[in-house]
Parts: structure tokens; C-alpha cells; sequence
């Protein structure tokens, strides 16, 4: 938008004592306020704002206006102070419909009435009042057509998987594209400020996001950063500082305590499991409580002994040594200062913000530093010039252990297993060996070889080092008041440095330098730190010319953009490992024997690893041509139309095939402004949009020729090549048809507003596994183009204000409906096994959801044994193996979707006298997950209990009460897969969370100093407040091992 | 004035612009011809074809174990049979044809077809490449002469397992190995018959033969003498002996350096060194549990048969809760596959005597079995009857080159002479045997090569 700024003078009028002042009334973006009711407090004499929103009045010096308008904040303001800045800023209501007038599509401004596409702005209350340590996370709940797929997440801190209107392809990346000021950001998205952004827009359809290409497939997230209020000078600042629950382990049900386990060791034991382990020549290491019955069973200890013994040991309970000395509660803290200057020529901000958060996990810990500057120049009339500078710094420590992460004989722990002793001393742990072994291991002139799990986290060193600073330039040339010429310039450095670090100390270094030594005590791996560098330097850089014509005439309205634009992207890693590091003289060995196979102990022979080295250059560019048209006509009807070619260095692509052009039309028509249709007049608001268009994907594993890798042979130390894909010479890239109808509307009142999209997406040329024959002599994945994938959804937004008085009550209501299908793939009869046990990876099949739930059907339990059962042969039976090798994919039970088909959130605010009340509850419906229980086989072969174990058939008759089945001392996988993978362990999906909770207070007494100012306490992951699972599981992270973890923080924000 | 400004302004800014976009118009190509990653080639030079050959991976390591799993040099005790991982080679080991490979894949089929189709890939890009000068043309001949090499034993190896013996009489009826011979991974090729397979061989072979250098200082890449070797064993197991021997003479005038056993230590964990003078080409088969040395016992009667005296006794067997394996040319655990002189000599005795040519034959044996034997202990009491000379060559031929996957392709070719017929038998919880010449010696096709291609079952 474009606009000039008039002001007037002040004239004294001398005579009366009497100023005649003249002001402007503006809002936030230096739009005047027309019919704006300004009160002179002495007479109580009212006077308008004119369309300009300026007045004149006469008035005593020592008097005081008061400001109204509605939708914006009240302001009091003596005279004196009008005279000094004569513009006069109001603040809109902080809860009115958020009805934004511009929207900023990364390549242009458009006014949202002429939009005719699908376009979200986060309402920037919401988003501004939620506590946020990275941009993307604090929008969850606040779009329409977003979901946060966690079913990955094994705790609260690991990434999602952001999906935008359903998943539109298969192998190629899911994710929105993520745009920051105007370029695709590349980045880590913890580098970018959160208390720094001004707005973020979703860009959902074709006629929005084809703008974008080749890219824009799964729809656009820009972001843009926030910019220095008009003439004047403000300073910010932000204090956060709040906790995080620690780690529930007592959540995980996959457990088994230590009497239950205890008793299935002597089971075991029994029957001789631990025979071929005891008398095996590589000394595996036996449990504590396997090691007693040894000692029973050989006489050295009596009954009494091993009774007392036991008792001891089952009294244990590792949860909680682990959950007292390997986490903690969490500390976030977040500082955030920020400066803006401006006057009519230049625009500057800058912001500082850093974060210290102390994990959950002990040793864990997260710095980060941001730093921002954003400048805008104008120059004159015609040239404006800007310049950005970004730079983060995130310091990331790993060295915690984690309850998952024990793993003593590379099991999970056992149940009873202790960190510490009676004297709360860190204690030995069985690890890799015998005790008996290794006890010795000393005398016989080995290292010590045990192993203490506290003392050994202190001995390992994992940390990174990310330092990242983004560069834009650009410059802005106004040639005629319709016509500019855009030149941007983006730069970006980023490096990570990674140390992953074996002191000499640790039981890793001591296992194998103990491994190696042989009979004559000389050790053949050195004793020394074994440190891992993992440097990743990526750089890039875009650059875009754009010119930008705008005209209007009488009742025409053109916009048009059009341009160029090169992209760049590289990254090189280097990894390299050294052995026999002395970290005080920085000496290492070099030039070990890798070829040799040594003797090891406690037998056989190996060969010393080589250390890792790995040097990787990679380049990605880009070559784009694209066009924007809006026309308007009337102020009524808006048609747009946008085209857009993309080229890439895509690897092997025959250079005629490297483009791909993409286009998309749409028009839209506003009802409201229909004079014959006046039943409308209540809207200010109402618009009819219609836009079709294709977006693009590209994945960078296809090629069409034959390509290779370069390896150093082992063997003969040569250069060799390994074929990575024999190539297909009809690659194309993936294209996405997307066809959005909807409706936005608000009221002239401002209390009611939204939106209501209707899409259709259909992913055609997608690229999909091919198998084929061996014989070919390619064995991988073999991708071709050819599958297809259909989204079909619904977005709703209704956002309504039902009361607005000094008590105010704001409520926003978002419904997605999606439903994803296989239209079109190739049927895979014999990978029948990886459609009930995968349900996190695709397994497309035509007619069905990307993401399916499969299970086998479940024919109960034997009554005489407690075996599952299952047919073969036309008998029920136990013949696992045989059944689960006959099934055909019509055998298996259909549930639906793994991905929420519907989800949405209501978010309702609160406010009166200064004190606001926010909380969001989202829901997801219409999905199923697996829930996990008890295996056999991975209880008995790596400790993995689960409580239904508790449950188990026991004798004849409990198949009536139970469906668990009777324990299998010899492990039988395709049995307990039998079990495990049956429909009774698929749950409906269906819940309902709160999600967050702000209260927001503006004390009075503060604002005598500062302009404004706000204490607000957050509350994330409240939890779940129903669902439909009885087993207490959290179906979006079904596998995750403790549940998601509140956190509490406490943020007082300033502004000066 | 004002105008004037703006006239200027624009123009200069059109230029700017339409310079800019010509620019990135004209080296578009250029820009986007660069390489998205460095290690990743399209491989079109004589240096990336060399080190598609050179991935030792593919070409010399892998090869398929079943040829001992199913032989008669080892055998298993219950237990380790039981906690054999690959049911595959659970099934080999019984000689059964099972439903096993209806749902799944071979990796010994897989692996040899990658290999095929490497070859193909060079042998095509090496056709298309015109060398600029002579050094460039002498390295373009040797790499084609390697990838007909690499072809012909993959091939070897193949027709070993998947399709039955050569037989003069039968080898143009009875079904060989689907030949591929291009790199279009789309193309669907049915199977050949017998003969065909083997002429592949041969005439990869005898190409390969004008092109291979005479040495290398890499035992992993082919040379004269390995492709002379190579094609006396195959000669060998055609039953064309005068070939066989006319090959192993050519190959032994360029190299028939020994290993004098008695130079060795036998206390070391692996006595014989890899790369050793004897090896002509290395190969190996696949490094699996399934016959490592803790697993996989010596049959006792072939252990017995060596003498005392005899040097191979001590360097290739070790007692550890029964007789074990460690005389690997590998010099380690992995079991060596590869061709190397003594097995050349064998090759040339057994010929020359089947050719009438007792005298040298016994020359030969003698050359080989000094070797062997400590220091004065050999006797050269050679008889000098065919028969049982005959008798004695194929005796030391088994002993010499036990577990080097000779093994089952001597019981697959000698079978067929009722004289040295052999039944094999297997104990577990219940008795197994393989009569000779059973259709048992050929493994099934892997069922997802049927169910892709179409091609006949064995």
C-alpha cells in the first residue's frame, strides 16, 4: 500500500491564550480513522476526524482530548503533547475480528478483499500471547487445514511433521514451504526470533501459493518480520522465564516390575534359556538376579541367602532411580530486547533475544542468541534501499542420559537395575560382560572394564554449534507512480559444528581398548579420546528481479508482477573421527591396522573400525520466470491469474525437461458491494472465491540417467563408484491440481466473521516405488511417475465477539475436514507384513488413505493352552508362520486413516479490566493408531515387558476374561506378531486437548511509565481432557514413552 | 526536470533489468548443469567406469556361500543348525526346494545381477567413449576386457547354483540363465539354455582374453593369466579337456608361483596371508555367521585324510571344540573363492591325465605336493596307473581346495561318471541325502524373479 503521509502545522493563535492545533488521527499502519470522536475534556465539546482523519481545533494548552473510535483503544492525551508530535496513533481494540487489510504473499502486498484464493493470517493476538520458542509451533490450533503430525515423537521435544490440507505426495517432501522475508527459508526454524514476527500468512490454494511453483505443492508459510512503528522511537522488551515438568516414566506401560520380572528370570532360568549364554565363550553379560540362580543352582549361596537376595533386588524399581537422577524439571528463560527508530525516511529496528533452557534431561541444555536489524531507506522519491541483517547462535549440549538410552547387554533395563547404592553413590552396572569376567579385569592387566552409568554420562560429550547470518539487500526503484522495479538480494552463511566426543574414561573407550589387547597385554586400540567432528557448512543465496505495475482507471484495477529469480543452495559436511586423542597435547594416533583381524577378548577376532570419515558437497539451484495479474473491476469482481516456470539442476534431468510450468486462475466477487443485493449490507465483508491451478513438488533421489557414488574401496583403498539409481529417462516432476472454492465473511459490526473453503487436490505424476525384477540388476527403490493421490477437504474459521463491553469475550472456531486417497499405485501382495506393522512410513494402496490402519483379525485364545489362535488349512490353529505367509491383503481388517481426518480447535478470550483469559482446546477425530502391549519374544530376547503381561491367560477358563495371550518361554515372533499386530490393539484415535491457557494482565500502576505493558503466564500441553482409547495413551505419540509435559512460564513484556 | 529524472531513472533501470534477465537466460544452462553433489556421477569416463569396476563390493566379495553350505566338506551339529538365522541356508543345507522362496528374494540371485548389470553398464559407456590418445585407449581396452571378465563370473557363479551342470548331451534342451547382456533395466530376458549360458561365458571370456593386461598390481582386477585360469575351470567342468589344459599351460607360463607350506606359520590365527603369490584373482564369498568358523565343522573324514606329514593338515584345520577352518587365502574368517595357481595345476593334472598324458600329470601333482609337505617329507611314489591316479588327483583336488566353492561344481560334473558318483548325507534330528545328479543340486529361482519376469521355474 501505498500512501502519503500530510500533516499540518500548528498555528498559534496569540490572541486568546488559545492554541488552533491541527492533528492527524492514524491507526498502527498509518491508515487515517475518519469519523473518530475527539471529547475536549473541559467543555466536553465533541468534533469528528474528516476522511483524512484530521481535525482542527482551538483549545487550552493545559487541556486534554480523549480519542474514541470503535474497534480501537480509547486514548486520553493532554494538549501539550499533540503539539510536538501532531499525529495521534490509536491502537486497535485488541479484540476485535482481526479483519487484515494486506496481505504480503512473499512476492507482493495484496489487499485481501481482492484475494481470490485461500489465505489465513494467524490472528496475531493469538499468536502474540503464546508462549513460543520457535515460530512454527506457536500457530498450532490458530489455521485451519494444519496439522501437527507427531506420531513419530517418542517425547515432547522431538519435531513434528507440519501437513497442509492432507499429504499430496508420496516419496517427495510433505512439508509447507517456509518463506522469511520474502525467500524460502532453508534453515532451521529455531533460527529465526519468534518474538520477532509481525505476522505469518498460510497460503493454502493454487491461486496464492503457484506463485511459489515448483515449491508450493504442500501450500506456503510466510513469515514476515516485524518493522519499527511509524515516526517514533520505541523500545521493547520481553522476560520470560518458566518450567517444564519432568519426564513421567511411570507413564510408559511398556514396563514390567521387578517381582514380575524377577519371577520370569527363574522361569526362564528354569528351562535352561540362560544355558548357552552362561557357557557361551564371549562372556554375555547375565542379570543380577540370573547371576543369584546361577549361584543357588551351584551351591555357593543357600536358600535363605537367595530369597534375602532377591527380595532386595525387587524392591528396586530403576524408575526411580532414573527419574531422580537423570532428569529434572526444565528451566526455559527468554530475554528479548528490541528497538525501533523511524521517521519519514528511515525505518530501523533491531532486536536482541536470547534463550537458556535447562532440559528435563540432566545435562542437557539449549543457549541460543538472535540478533536482527531491519532497515528501510527512502532515499527520495523514487529509490528506496534495504537492508536486513539475521544472526543466530545456538549452542546445543547432549549429554544426558536418557532412561531409554541405559541399555545394559544392548536390552532395554532391566526392571530392577539401580544408578546409585544405599549411600546414593553412582553404581556399577552390567553392561556388554560377566561380572565375573571383567571383575578382574584389572589384575590381568586390562583397563577397568566397568561400567557406572552416572559417572559414564559425564565421560561422553555430545554438542553443536550453530552460527547462522542472512543477508538481504534489496532496492526498490519507483519509475512512475504505477510501475517499480524490485531488485532483491538474499545471502545466507550457515555453519554447525558438531563434537561428539569418548573421553578415555568412558566405558566405550575402555570396552574396546580392553577388546583389543592382547594376550601379552599390548594394547592394539589406542587409550586415548575417540572425538567425532560433524561440520555442516551450508551457504546460498537468491536474488529476484521484479517489476510491479499498478493502475487504476475509472473502474479498473490491474496489479501485475513479474520477474526472474536464481537460487542457490550448497552444503558440505565433513565428518572425521580420531582415535587416541590427548585432548591436553592434542596428539592422536594415526595409522592403526584396519585390515587385520586382532584377537579379541573374551574371544573371537575382529578388525578395528575405521574411523568415520565422510565428505559430502552438495549444490542445489534454482531458475524461476513468473508472473502475477490481478484485475479488479468495479471493486466488485477480482480475476488473478499467475504463471510461473521453474528449472533446477535436478540431477541427471535432460536439460528440456529440467523446467516445469505452472499456472493458476482465480476470481472472486464481493457480494457485499452488489448494491441490487442489499441484504448484504450487513457485511462488510462477503466474498465468493473460485481458483484452480497447478503446484509443483520435487524430489531429489530421482534422476533419469544412471548415477553413481564415489567410496573409497576397502579392500583396496581405490576409488570406487556404487550405482545409486540406474536412472529413468522419463522422470518429470510432480505436479499437484488444486481446485479451492469458499467464502469469506465478516459483519459491519465487526463481531462475526470467517471463512469456509471447500478443495480438491490431485497429486497426478507423483513418483512411486517400482519394484523390480532382480534380474535387472537393481534392487533398490526404482521411483517412475506414475502414482496418483486425492485430498478432499473442508476449512472452516468462524471467528465471533459475543459480548464487547468492558467485559469482553472473543471466541475463535476452526473445523478441517480432510480425506486423503490412493488413487492410483502399484499393489505389493507379497509386503503384505508391512501393511499391519507400519503405520508411520506410506504403504499406498489404490482406494485407501497415504496413511492407513491395517490389522489382523483376532480369533481369541486357546482354552486348553492360551496360544492365539489362527487359521490354516481350515483349522485353527498355532501354525503362526504358515498363516501369516498365506494372507492376502482381503484377510486383513480395514480401519481407516492413521492421520486425523478431522480436527479443529476453539480458542476462547476472555478479557475485562485489564486481565484477559485465553485457552485453546483442540480436537482430532477420525483416525486410528496401534497401540502396543505385551511380545514375548521381546521380553524374553531384549526385556521389553508391557503391564497387559499382568493380564495374561494362566490357566483354562481365563480365555473368557482375557484376551492377552499365555506367556512363550521359547521366542515365537510370528506368535506374538499374531497378538501384537491383531485388531484388538488399534484404538479409535479420537480426543480432545487443552492445549494452552494464557492469563494476560496490563497493570494500571505501570503504564504512569511505560506505554504499555503486560504480564502474562502461559500454560502449554494441559493435556488431554477426553479420549476415546481406555488405555490412557496419547494417540497422537502412541509410541512415545512419557506423555507430554506441561510447561509453565511467566513473560512480562514492556514497551517504552 | 522532474521528467527529466524519471526518463533517466528509467531507463537506466529497464537496462539493468533487461540485462539481467538476458543474462540469466543465456548461461541458464550453465547454471544448471552443475552437479547437485559431488560424489555423485553419471558415468560416461574411463575413470568412472574404472571405479564402477574397482567396487570389489560388487565385483570380487559376495560371492554366493550355498556352494559350501550345500557340499560335503562341512557339515553342522543340531544346535547350530537350529539357530542358523537364514532360512535360506537352513533349507540349503537339507538340499530343500522350498516354499521358502515364494515370498521372498535371493540375495546370492540379486547380488550377481547387480554385478551383471555393471558390467553392461561400462561394457555400453566404453563403446561410446572415443579414447583421445593411446594411453586412453590402452585403459579403455583393459576396462572392457575386466567388465566381460566380471560378466562371465558372475555368470559362473550363477550357473552354479541356479541351473543344472553342463552336459554335452542335454545342454541345448535343458535351461540355463536368463542372459542379460544391456543395462536396460526394463528389458524382460527369458532364459537361455544351458549351452548358451556357458558360450557366454566363453565368448566374454575369449574377448576378454585380447583385451585384460598381463598383471596388475591389484589381485582384484583381472589379468591374463586369471582370465587363462578362469577358462580352464570352465573348460574343466565342460569335460573339454584338452581346452583345460591348453588354458592352464598358458596361464601357468605367466605365473605358476606356489606357497611352500613349509615357509608358513602355522600358529598364526589365519596362516595363509591374503593377496598371497598363489592368487591369480580374488574373489570371496559373502561374509555371513552362517559358515563362520565357531559354527561350521570339518567333515571328519576328509580332516583324516590328509597325512601327518602333510602341512595343509595343520594350516588350514584347527581343533576348538571339533575341527575348524582357518586356512582362508583370504587371511581371514571369509572364505576365498577367487582363482589361483594351484588350482590351475589341478585343472592341468587331471586334464593331461584324462588326455592320456600320465607322466606329466604326475609332474604336475609332484610340483604341487612339495609344496605341501615339510621339508624332505613328500615321497614322489607316485602310481603310475590311470585309474588310480585318477583316483588320487581328484582325492587331492578336494583336499587342496577345500572350501574355495570348487567343491560343488567337482560333485556336480563328476557325478555324471558313475565312477565317482557320491551320495550325501545329512544328519539332524533326521537324516537328509542328495543322490547324484538329483534335480535337488539345481536351487529353485526366487519366487519374486517368477512372479516380476515370468520365467520358468527350475
Amino acid at each position: 500500500m501505498f500512501y502519503s503521509i500530510i500533516f499540518f502545522g500548528i498555528l498559534h493563535a496569540q490572541e486568546t491564550g488559545l492554541l488552533n492545533i491541527q492533528c492527524q488521527i492514524l491507526d498502527r499502519k498509518e491508515r487515517p480513522i475518519s469519523n473518530a470522536t475527539i471529547t475536549i475534556n473541559s467543555n466536553k465539546q465533541r468534533i469528528f476526524s474528516d476522511d483524512n482523519g484530521s481535525f482542527s481545533i482551538l483549545i487550552n494548552m493545559s487541556d486534554t482530548l480523549e480519542i474514541k473510535k470503535l474497534g480501537y483503544q480509547i486514548k486520553k492525551l493532554p494538549v501539550s503533547s499533540v503539539l510536538n508530535h501532531k499525529l495521534i496513533y490509536l491502537n486497535e481494540d485488541a479484540i476485535d475480528i482481526e479483519e487484515v487489510e494486506v496481505i504480503n504473499t512473499g512476492y507482493q502486498f495484496v489487499d485481501k478483499w481482492r484475494s481470490t484464493g485461500a489465505v489465513k493470517r494467524i490472528n496475531k493476538e493469538s499468536y502474540e500471547n503464546r508462549f513460543k520458542f520457535n515460530a512454527i509451533d506457536a500457530i498450532e490450533g490458530l489455521s485451519a487445514g494444519l496439522n501437527f503430525d507427531r506420531r513419530n515423537n517418542s517425547s515432547t521435544n522431538d519435531r513434528h511433521t507440519l501437513q497442509l490440507r492432507g499429504i499430496g505426495s508420496i516419496f517427495s517432501d510433505q512439508r509447507p514451504l517456509i518463506v522469511l522475508n520474502n525467500f524460502p527459508f532453508e534453515g532451521d526454524i529455531n533460527d529465526i526470533n519468534p518474538n520477532d514476527i509481525d505476522n505469518i500468512v498460510i497460503l493454502k490454494d493454487a491461486s496464492s501459493a503457484s506463485i511459489w511453483g515448483a515449491r508450493a505443492s504442500n501450500g506456503v508459510i510466510v513469515i514476515t518480520s516485524k518493522r519499527a512503528a511509524q515516526n517514533k522511537v520505541s523500545v521493547n522488551f520481553n522476560l520470560s522465564q518458566g518450567i517444564q515438568e519432568k519426564q513421567d516414566l511411570y507413564y510408559n506401560p511398556s514396563f514390567l516390575t521387578s517381582s514380575e520380572f524377577l519371577k520370569l528370570e527363574e522361569d526362564l532360568f528354569k528351562i535352561g534359556h540362560f544355558n548357552s549364554a552362561e557357557n557361551n565363550l564371549t562372556n554375555p553379560a547375565l542379570t543380577p538376579g540370573v547371576e543369584l540362580m546361577i549361584l543357588k543352582r551351584d551351591g555357593l549361596i543357600d536358600q535363605n541367602t537367595y530369597e534375602f537376595e532377591l527380595k532386595k533386588l525387587s524392591e528396586q524399581d530403576i524408575r526411580k532411580d532414573a527419574t531422580k537422577y537423570l532428569y529434572r524439571n526444565g528451566w526455559n528463560q527468554q530475554y528479548n530486547f528490541g528497538i525501533g527508530v523511524s521517521n519519514n525516511n528511515v525505518n530501523s529496528s533491531f532486536s536482541l533475544g536470547y534463550d537458556n533452557v535447562d532440559e528435563t534431561l540432566q545435562n542437557q541444555n539449549k543457549k541460543r542468541i538472535l540478533f536482527s536489524s531491519n532497515n528501510d531507506f527512502k532515499l527520495n522519491s523514487i529509490l528506496n534501499l534495504a537492508l536486513n541483517v539475521n544472526y543466530s547462535n545456538r549452542i546445543n549440549r547432549n549429554n544426558g542420559l536418557r532412561f531409554e538410552n541405559i541399555r545394559p547387554q544392548s536390552k532395554v533395563v532391566y526392571p530392577y537395575a539401580s544408578l546409585v547404592d544405599s549411600n546414593g553413590d553412582p553404581v556399577q552396572m552390567i553392561k556388554d560382560y560377566r561380572l565375573s569376567y571383567i571383575g578382574n579385569s584389572v589384575d590381568n592387566g586390562l583397563l577397568d572394564w566397568a561400567y557406572v552409568p552416572l559417572t559414564d554420562r559425564n565421560f561422553t560429550n555430545d554438542t553443536y554449534d550453530n552460527k547462522r547470518l542472512t543477508m538481504d539487500i534489496s532496492a526498490g526503484l519507483k519509475v512512475t507512480s504505477d510501475l517499480k522495479f524490485d531488485i532483491k538480494y538474499q545471502f545466507f552463511y550457515d555453519e554447525k559444528l558438531g563434537i561428539y566426543e569418548y573421553e578415555k574414561e568412558s566405558y566405550y573407550v575402555r570396552n574396546l581398548v580392553n577388546r583389543f589387547t592382547d594376550s601379552q597385554g599390548k594394547r592394539v586400540f589406542p587409550f586415548g579420546n575417540i572425538r567425532t567432528y560433524d561440520d555442516n557448512y551450508s551457504k546460498g543465496y537468491s536474488a529476484r528481479l521484479q517489476v510491479n505495475y499498478d493502475k487504476s482507471l475509472d473502474d479498473h484495477l490491474i496489479s501485475a508482477i513479474g520477474g526472474s529469480e536464481i537460487r542457490q543452495y550448497s552444503l558440505d559436511r565433513k565428518v572425521s573421527q580420531i582415535y587416541g586423542l590427548d585432548d591436553e597435547v592434542l596428539t592422536h594416533n594415526i595409522g592403526l591396522d584396519y585390515t587385520t583381524y586382532f584377537p579379541t577378548n573374551p574371544n573371537g577376532s575382529e578388525r578395528i573400525r575405521v574411523p568415520e570419515s565422510t565428505l559430502n558437497s552438495k549444490i542445489d539451484r534454482y531458475l524461476s520466470y513468473f508472473g502475477n495479474i490481478l484485475y479488479t473491476y468495479k471493486s466488485k469482481y477480482n480475476l488473478s491469474a499467475s504463471a510461473r516456470w521453474d528449472a533446477s539442476n535436478l540431477f541427471g534431468v535432460k536439460t528440456n525437461q529440467k523446467g516445469v510450468p505452472l499456472w493458476s486462475i482465480g476470481s472472486s466477487w464481493l457480494l457485499n458491494k452488489e448494491d441490487y443485493l442489499s441484504i448484504y449490507d450487513i457485511f462488510s465483508d462477503l466474498r465468493l472465491k473460485i481458483s484452480y491451478g497447478f503446484n509443483g513438488n520435487i524430489n531429489n533421489q530421482a534422476t533419469a540417467y544412471p548415477t553413481a557414488s564415489y567410496y573409497v574401496d576397502y579392500i583396496t583403498s581405490l576409488p570406487n563408484a556404487t550405482i545409486l539409481n540406474p536412472g529413468n529417462p522419463e522422470l518429470r516432476w510432480e505436479k499437484i491440481g488444486i481446485f479451492n472454492s469458499g467464502i469469506d465473511f465478516s459483519l459491519k459490526n465487526k463481531r462475526i466473521g470467517g471463512s469456509i473453503d471447500a478443495y480438491f487436490k490431485t497429486s497426478d505424476d507423483l513418483l512411486g516405488n517400482y519394484e523390480l525384477d532382480p534380474t535387472s540388476g537393481y534392487n533398490g527403490i526404482y521411483l517412475i511417475n506414475y502414482a496418483s493421490v486425492k485430498n478432499k477437504g473442508l476449512d472452516v474459521e468462524l471467528n465471533i465477539i459475543p459480548i464487547k463491553k468492558s467485559f469482553a469475550w472473543r471466541s475463535d472456531f476452526i473445523l478441517s475436514y480432510v480425506k486423503n486417497e490412493v488413487i492410483k499405485y502399484e499393489k505389493f501382495d507379497d509386503n503384505i507384513n508391512s501393511l499391519y506393522s507400519a503405520w508411520l512410513y506410506p504403504v499406498p494402496i489404490e482406494g485407501l488413505p497415504l496413511y492407513n490402519t491395517f490389522a489382523l483379525p483376532w480369533f481369541g485364545l486357546d482354552n486348553e493352552t492360551g496360544n492365539p489362535l489362527v487359521p490354516f488349512d481350515g483349522e485353527m490353529g498355532t501354525r503362526y508362520t504358515e498363516y501369516l505367509n498365506s494372507l492376502k491383503i482381503n484377510d486383513l481388517k480395514n480401519f481407516g486413516s492413521a492421520i486425523p481426518t478431522w480436527t479443529g480447535s476453539l480458542r476462547n478470550s476472555i478479557s475485562f479490566k485489564g486481565v484477559s483469559v485465553a485457552a485453546t482446546i483442540t480436537w482430532k477425530t477420525g483416525y486410528y493408531f496401534r497401540r502396543p502391549s505385551i511380545s514375548y519374544s521381546e521380553l524374553i530376547s531384549n526385556n521389553r515387558g508391557h503391564i497387559d503381561f499382568l493380564n495374561r491367560w494362566k490357566s483354562p477358563g481365563d480365555e473368557i476374561k482375557t484376551q492377552v495371550p499365555s506367556i512363550s518361554l521359547i521366542s515365537n515372533t510370528s506368535r506374538d506378531l499374531v497378538y501384537n499386530q491383531s485388531e484388538l490393539m488399534i484404538e479409535k484415535g479420537d480426543h480432545i486437548r487443552l492445549n494452552d491457557v494464557q492469563i494476560i494482565w496490563q497493570p494500571r500502576i505501570l503504564s504512569k511509565f511505560l506505554n504499555s505493558s503486560q504480564l502474562i503466564f502461559h500454560a502449554n500441553n494441559l493435556g488431554i481432557i477426553w479420549r476415546a482409547n481406555n488405555a490412557n495413551i496419547d494417540p497422537d505419540m502412541p509410541n512415545a514413552m512419557y506423555p507430554l509435559q506441561k510447561q509453565f512460564m511467566l513473560t512480562f513484556k514492556t514497551t517504552l | 526536470m522532474i521528467h527529466n529524472k524519471f526518463k533517466i531513472a528509467f531507463f537506466v533501470s529497464f537496462s539493468f533489468f533487461s540485462s539481467i534477465v538476458l543474462l540469466t537466460l543465456s548461461c541458464s544452462e550453465e547454471f544448471l548443469d552443475i552437479k547437485p553433489d559431488k560424489q555423485m556421477v553419471v558415468p560416461r569416463q574411463l575413470k568412472d567406469l574404472r571405479a564402477l569396476l574397482d567396487n570389489t563390493m560388487k565385483m570380487n566379495i559376495s560371492m554366493p556361500y550355498f556352494v559350501e553350505v550345500a557340499a560335503d566338506d562341512m557339515y553342522f551339529n543340531l544346535n547350530s543348525y537350529t539357530t542358523l538365522t537364514s532360512e535360506e541356508a537352513k533349507l540349503a543345507y537339507i538340499w530343500e526346494s522350498s516354499p521358502y522362496y515364494n515370498n521372498n528374494s535371493s540375495t546370492a540371485w540379486n547380488a550377481r545381477y547387480e554385478q551383471i548389470f555393471y558390467c553392461n553398464l561400462v561394457l555400453e559407456a566404453v563403446e561410446k567413449y572415443n579414447p583421445s590418445n593411446k594411453l586412453e585407449e590402452k585403459e579403455r581396452n583393459e576396462i572392457k576386457g575386466s567388465a566381460l571378465f566380471y560378466r562371465a563370473w558372475a555368470y559362473w557363479q550363477l550357473a552354479q547354483l541356479f541351473c543344472g551342470p553342463y552336459k554335452i548331451d542335454s545342454s541345448n534342451t535343458e535351461l540355463g540363465l536368463p542372459l542379460r547382456l544391456t543395462s536396460n533395466i526394463n528389458e524382460i530376458v527369458n532364459r537361455s539354455s544351458i549351452s548358451d549360458t556357458w558360450g557366454q561365458m566363453l565368448l566374454d571370456l575369449n574377448q576378454s582374453m585380447e583385451l585384460v593386461p598381463k598383471s596388475s598390481e591389484w589381485k582384484t582386477r583381472p589379468t591374463l593369466p586369471s582370465v587363462f585360469s578362469f577358462l580352464s575351470r570352465v573348460y574343466l567342468a565342460m569335460g573339454e579337456y584338452e581346452k583345460s589344459s591348453n588354458m592352464a599351460e598358458k596361464c601357468l607360463e605367466l605365473n605358476d608361483s606356489l606357497l611352500n607350506y613349509a615357509n608358513m606359520n602355522s600358529s598364526k590365527s589365519y596362516p595363509i596371508d591374503k593377496f598371497n603369490v598363489e592368487v591369480l584373482f580374488h574373489s570371496v564369498m559373502a561374509s555371513t555367521v552362517t559358515i563362520r568358523e565357531t559354527r561350521l565343522n570339518v567333515d571328519t573324514i576328509l580332516y583324516n585324510s590328509y597325512d601327518q606329514s602333510d602341512l595343509r593338515k595343520i594350516c588350514y584345520f584347527y581343533h576348538n571344540n571339533g575341527i575348524r577352518y582357518k586356512g582362508s587365502y583370504n587371511g581371514d574368517r571369509d572364505f576365498f573363492c577367487g582363482l589361483s595357481t594351484s588350482e590351475t595345476l589341478l585343472n592341468l593334472a587331471e586334464s593331461e591325465l584324462r588326455l592320456g598324458n600320465i607322466s606329466s600329470s604326475v609332474q604336475i601333482m609332484d610340483k604341487l605336493l612339495s609344496n605341501r609337505y615339510s621339508t624332505n617329507e613328500y615321497k614322489k611314489n607316485l602310481t603310475d596307473n590311470a585309474e588310480q591316479l585318477l583316483q588320487f588327483i581328484l582325492k587331492e583336488r578336494r583336499k587342496e581346495l577345500v572350501f574355495r566353492g570348487i567343491r560343488w561344481f567337482d560333485l556336480r560334473r563328476l557325478n555324471q561318471d558313475p565312477r565317482f558318483s557320491k551320495t550325501l548325507t545329512r544328519k539332524l534330528d533326521k537324516e537328509y541325502s542328495l543322490s547324484p545328479n538329483s534335480p535337488k543340486y539345481v536351487l529353485p529361482i526366487p519366487q519374486n524373479v517368477i512372479d516380476k519376469s515370468g520365467i520358468v521355474q527350475n
